[in-house]
């Protein structure tokens, strides 16, 4: 057993030459888990959870603290044994088989790199049983991967926390796994570096074109890097979806709040198959499948950046007034608080955000007390049943 | 986070369907080492305390059967007797036949006769059956204690049976349960019966639990001002009542004082230092942590000298100091007459003083870290809501070490409660359990009785023990936040009494370490300074020569390091591998969390329990089972009276301070080495030697430092281990001291200190080289 899973390691993986077929073309799933249950105690960290990873895709998963997804992450890996559910690497049930069966590299948050050993060492660490000249190539091929070859025979505790980051990549890299788990890899680190090793680690990945799993509660790390994302809350899967899916047609009003930020409208009443009352207004709302009935109470949510600030004097569909309440300036974008006003122009207690980009609050000119007109186009409305995470 | 097991925390949840992971080749190897280790530690600690136990509870009875030869039949009238449990029964010829118990003639009904626990039964004018069920008492008093039966009699092919097994020619011991009596017999409860005894325990339970039900519900009180003060009260009328019946009861029982005097002076001797020791030791931790005073490494260093000597030293140089003939009872030698104080050394004020220095190390070591982890934000707030001085000493600097107090004082109670070496030099009359011990088994060879002992001397330490793991896992839960470490202002006053006091307690702990030092240098004290006209050489160095007194000698002392250096090496190695095994191992919780329970045990176990507890078990070719009415063989009993047993003793005796060290450094290791290599598929011993390894080096370091150190001093559990063809350096200075050699004594015992400290230096100076070699990796 032993001796196969050695050949199996050793066998070539590519470091300069690009795969065989792209890997977003290959689309036979290499990692399947299913119904995870893991419980500690009375706590219940994974609720009944499936996911799957195609060959070489790189799949995030994403989650407040304290969703399991760390424990997620150890559970494919085979540190934590799980309650209930089963994994499947490469078509084959791995779920009884030990973390030294698996054949996958685990970069920690930690690092966990071994502090009296070089650079190199480390790096080489896996490939025992290999002759000492093999190890140094492939040690120094891999450190030539992540562009820190000319590190080789500093200690741990020389290095920056990038560097050091990128050397637990390496060692984690070089046994030649098939699986790769991150966890929450760049969250020790500030936020210039933090950008950089992104697209670094994105790069390694494709150019191995190595199957990814990477956990972390930076929704904007999994949005960039991932080619889908895994949303956990509670235990519970939420979301498991493009990172364009998530944003734009998020399942749940808890992945709405999560990802990105979001106005929620409360009590709406719904009338006829595509319009709600809302305070005295009627607004078009496409609701399509969501089981909405007519005459049910639905939320309706949208984005700020997807409010428009109306003209006055045009009648559009689906136009609101507005008192300014205050102005926020956030670099790119002016954020306004606006207090909804009834169609007589008295306030009804609800509060929005809009996001101004294309052009900034002084160009129009808003000033807190201003009353204007904003438009919620219909496409961008989304609505969901009522008294789900009403404490939103 | 949630993944890692803690494994101080025994509750164990029942999962019904958990996956397991098929166990490699490595993890059955991981599961023997930490059955291994389990094993390791029963047979070094459990076994041999079930022993004592046994023991305690058991007593021989001895049979002896005489008969005459049919020569001697005819020459006079005796025709036999069998003595048994104090019991003498002589059988003379006559018409009848004559039958004498205990010199006394008595009749017989039909040829049986009965009294007490003794029946006697004759047949055809011989003995047939004898049976017994108690020890025969003083005369006139019967024995209410009974045992089951033991049954002598004459088998029909003429040989005789003692409890249906074929009697030996000469003596027949066969055991017996005695239940408490032997406790009894040691307060000197004679009187009591098995009827009183159960009447006894129930009102001790009840009185315990109330005991702990008044602290729970004081202890409620203060932190819950509004919870009922009733109960308290009523408690404390039931506790009244109870201990009112408890005196009535001892009095109209005690036959004698038993030797409960000693129960009484060793917790007197033990509360008394613990309490001066622990308030010395905050002083002088205080001064070192919190004032701006200079030569603090000094005192630190001064402070840890104790440490490196065995406790009869302090014991010697009282005796040079304030004893019949100190320097300072006789004012100089009658130079400085004014100076002359007799302190009445020899009982409780020596062994008090011994073990005040005995004890100073340990607190203040405990009390300086607690100190060290306060946290300055507190002081800043107090300072900044214009706390004085004494107000933030008593809202902010006690409470912040109570938990450091606690610890402090507990072990300063174990060590002073148990201690061997000073009461055994400086007690005189005045007897402490440690000294009965020592008594009853090397003076009087009753070990039932030093069972006995043992096992009082084990209750109050095994309740201290469990105190401080409640308290110590409560200290735990309250360490969140990270602190500011406490940075002193220079303040005059306080800065000048703090140097004087420490400067006292330094010159305090120097003098009774180094004047037996010193003494042992002179030729014949105290002549050599009274009569220097009859003894003019006054320094030599003849009393390092250990010629013309017992003890060893130099053989003693080279065994005792011989002893010590293999102590260090195999202690280190097996105390590192256990904890790291314990503490890096993913599931066997049950193993690990037994194995960890085990490790902790040791550190309840007085050294003289130790000792005992290991000449009854490696000696005893059978041992019992608990509760278990058959015996296994003995395996071991091969290293009875072998350097290997006094290297174990010792191992045992230190496994618990050595296992937490190893267990805090392998802690400050990444969670996640093993799972990398793991992940890898590197094996774990590649991994352990590679990296777990060198990283702790100074921790194991550390640990073969405090073997060495400890078994070079300690006397406690090598004291009856030890065998003459193996002496000790510690044991010749108990005996060379019971032989009047005080001088050498003294001697031996600055051997010991100096190999210890050149030892610590040894091992200080390799641990700053590894350091120095390793920088390059080691942060900062």
């Amino acid at each position: 057993m032993a001796k196969a899973l050695r050949a199996n390691r050793s066998k070539k993986c590519f470091v300069t030459e690009p795969p065989v077929e792209p890997p977003a073309t290959d689309h036979r799933i290499f990692l399947e888990v299913r119904e995870i249950d893991k419980r500690f105690g009375a706590f219940t960290a994974l609720d009944n959870v499936s996911i799957s990873a195609r060959r070489g895709e790189f799949v995030s998963i994403l989650g407040p603290s304290g969703c399991g997804k760390t424990t997620m992450l150890r559970v494919i890996a085979g540190l934590e044994a799980q309650n209930n559910g089963t994994v499947w690497l490469n078509g084959r049930d791995v779920t009884r088989e030990p973390v030294t069966k698996r054949n996958l590299g685990i970069v920690f948050q930690s690092y966990a790199l071994f502090p009296n050993l070089t650079i190199l060492a480390n790096v080489g660490y896996g490939l025992q049983g290999r002759k000492s000249l093999d190890k140094q190539k492939r040690s120094l091929e891999m450190l030539d991967l992540v562009g820190l070859a000319d590190q080789a025979h500093k200690f741990p505790a020389q290095l920056s926390g990038g560097q050091q980051q990128r050397v637990a990549l390496a060692r984690a890299l070089s046994p030649c796994p098939e699986l790769l788990l991150l966890d929450e890899p760049l969250s020790a680190l500030d936020a210039r570096v933090r950008v950089h090793l992104r697209k670094e680690i994105r790069r390694i990945q494709e150019q191995l074109g190595i199957t990814t799993i990477m956990v972390t509660h930076d929704q904007e790390e999994a949005l960039t890097m991932a080619d889908r994302v895994v949303v956990l809350n509670e235990g519970r899967l939420m979301q498991f979806a493009t990172p364009q899916e998530l944003y734009r047609k998020p399942a749940n009003p808890f992945v709405a709040d999560f990802i990105g930020s979001m106005n929620f409208i409360r009590g709406c009443t719904t009338s006829g198959k595509d319009s709600v009352l809302l305070d005295g207004y009627t607004l078009q709302v496409d609701y399509g499948d969501t089981g909405i009935r007519e005459g049910g109470q639905i939320t309706l949510a949208i984005r700020p950046e997807d409010l428009k600030v109306g003209n006055q004097n045009r009648n559009k569909a689906n136009w609101l007034k507005a008192r300014v309440q205050g102005v926020e300036f956030r670099g790119a974008v002016d954020r306004v608080t606006l207090d909804l006003l009834s169609q007589e122009g008295v306030l009804v207690g609800r509060q929005l955000y809009l996001d101004l980009q294309d052009e900034s609050a002084e160009d129009l000119a808003l000033r807190t007390g201003h009353d204007l007109q904003i438009i919620l186009p219909p496409r961008k409305l989304l609505s969901f049943p009522p008294t789900v995470n009403e404490d939103l | 986070m949630a993944s890692k097991d803690n494994i101080e925390n025994l509750a164990l949840s029942i999962e019904t369907e958990t996956v397991t992971f098929r166990s490699s080749r490595e993890d059955w190897v991981r599961r023997l080492l930490i059955l291994m280790g389990c094993v390791w530690l029963l047979v070094g600690v459990i076994l041999p305390l079930l022993e004592v136990v046994h023991r305690a509870t058991h007593r021989d009875v001895y049979v002896r059967i005489e008969q005459p030869t049919v020569e001697e039949m005819e020459e006079d009238s005796f025709r036999g007797q069998i003595s048994l449990a104090g019991y003498t029964v002589l059988l003379l010829e006559g018409d009848p036949t004559q039958l004498f118990v205990n010199n006394q003639a008595v009749a017989l009904e039909r040829g049986t006769y009965e009294h007490g626990g003794l029946t006697v039964t004759l047949k055809e004018g011989a003995f047939s059956q004898i049976t017994v069920t108690a020890f025969y008492e003083n005369e006139g008093e019967l024995d209410t204690h009974s045992f089951r039966e033991i049954e002598v009699s004459r088998h029909a092919s003429g040989y005789w049976e003692v409890d249906r097994r074929r009697a030996s020619d000469n003596v027949t011991a066969v055991e017996r349960y005695i239940g408490l009596r032997n406790f009894f017999d040691y307060f000197g409860l004679r009187a009591l019966n098995d009827k009183t005894i159960l009447t006894v325990l129930s009102f001790v339970t009840l009185a315990i639990g109330l005991v702990a039900a008044l602290v729970r519900s004081l202890w409620r009180g203060r932190t819950r001002p509004d919870s009922p003060q009733l109960q308290t009260f009523v408690l404390l009328v039931v506790l009244g009542v109870q201990a009112v019946g408890a005196v009535r009861f001892l009095s109209s029982n005690l036959v004698n004082g038993g030797m409960s005097q000693s129960v009484s002076n060793s917790l007197c001797v033990a509360l008394v230092s613990t309490s001066l020791s622990v308030v010395l030791a905050f002083g002088f931790a205080y001064g070192i942590n919190r004032t701006c005073m200079p030569a603090k490494a000094l005192f630190k260093m001064v402070a840890m000298l104790p440490l490196f000597a065995p406790t009869m030293l302090y014991g010697l140089s009282l005796v040079y100091l304030f004893g019949n003939k100190g320097v300072i009872t006789t004012g100089f030698f009658d130079r400085l007459p004014w100076l002359a104080w007799d302190i009445n050394l020899y009982g409780i004020v020596g062994v008090t003083i011994a073990e005040i220095v005995f004890t100073f190390p340990p607190a203040f070591m405990i009390l300086l870290v607690a100190l060290a982890t306060t946290d300055a934000r507190l002081y800043e707030a107090a300072d900044s809501m214009g706390a004085g001085t004494f107000r933030t000493f008593f809202t902010v600097t006690l409470p912040s070490v109570k938990f450091g107090l606690l610890s402090a004082v507990f072990v300063s109670f174990t060590l002073a409660f148990t201690d061997f070496g000073a009461p055994k030099v400086v007690g005189g009359q005045f007897n402490v359990l440690a000294v009965d011990v020592y008594k009853q088994v090397i003076g009087q060879q009753n070990f039932g009785m030093g069972a006995t002992v043992s096992v009082i001397l084990l209750v109050p330490t095994v309740l201290a023990f469990i105190a401080d793991r409640i308290v110590q896992r409560r200290a735990v839960a309250t360490v969140t936040a990270r602190s500011v470490p406490y940075v002193p202002k220079p303040h005059t006053v306080r800065d000048i009494f703090f140097l004087t006091f420490n400067s006292i307690i330094s010159l305090g702990i120097l003098s009774l370490v180094f004047m037996a030092g010193i003494a042992s240098l002179v030729d014949m004290w105290p002549y050599s300074f009274t009569n220097p006209e009859m003894f003019p050489k006054t320094w030599t160095l003849s009393h390092y020569s250990f010629q013309r007194v017992g003890g060893g000698g130099y053989r003693a002392f080279f065994n005792s390091i011989w002893m010590a250096v293999l102590t260090a090496i195999f202690g280190t190695l097996i105390t590192f591998l256990n904890a790291y095994l314990i503490e890096k191992t993913k599931g066997m919780k049950l193993l690990r969390q037994g194995g960890y329970f085990l490790s902790i045990v040791p550190l309840a176990l007085p050294g003289l329990v130790i000792g005992i507890a290991y000449i009854f078990f490696f000696n005893s070719p059978r041992f019992n089972l608990p509760l278990l009415p058959w015996t296994l063989p003995n395996p071991f009993t091969f290293l009875y009276g072998t350097m290997a047993l006094l290297v174990i003793s010792n191992i045992i005796h230190f496994y618990t301070v050595c296992f937490l060290t190893a267990t805090t450094a392998l802690r400050q290791l990444d969670v996640e080495f093993e799972s990398v290599s793991e992940s890898m598929a590197v094996p774990f011993y590649r991994t352990f030697l590679r990296v777990t390894v060198p990283v702790c080096l100074p921790a194991m370091l550390e640990i073969a430092a405090y073997y060495f150190v400890s078994s070079m001093a300690t006397v406690s559990a090598v004291i009856f281990l030890y065998s003459s063809d193996l002496p000790l350096a510690s044991v010749a200075v108990v005996n060379m001291d019971d032989a009047g050699d005080t001088a050498p004594a003294a001697a031996m015992c600055m051997l010991i200190v100096l190999t210890n400290v050149l030892a610590r230096l040894a091992f200080a100076g390799s641990s700053w080289f590894f350091r120095q070699k390793t920088q390059a990796w080691r942060k900062r």
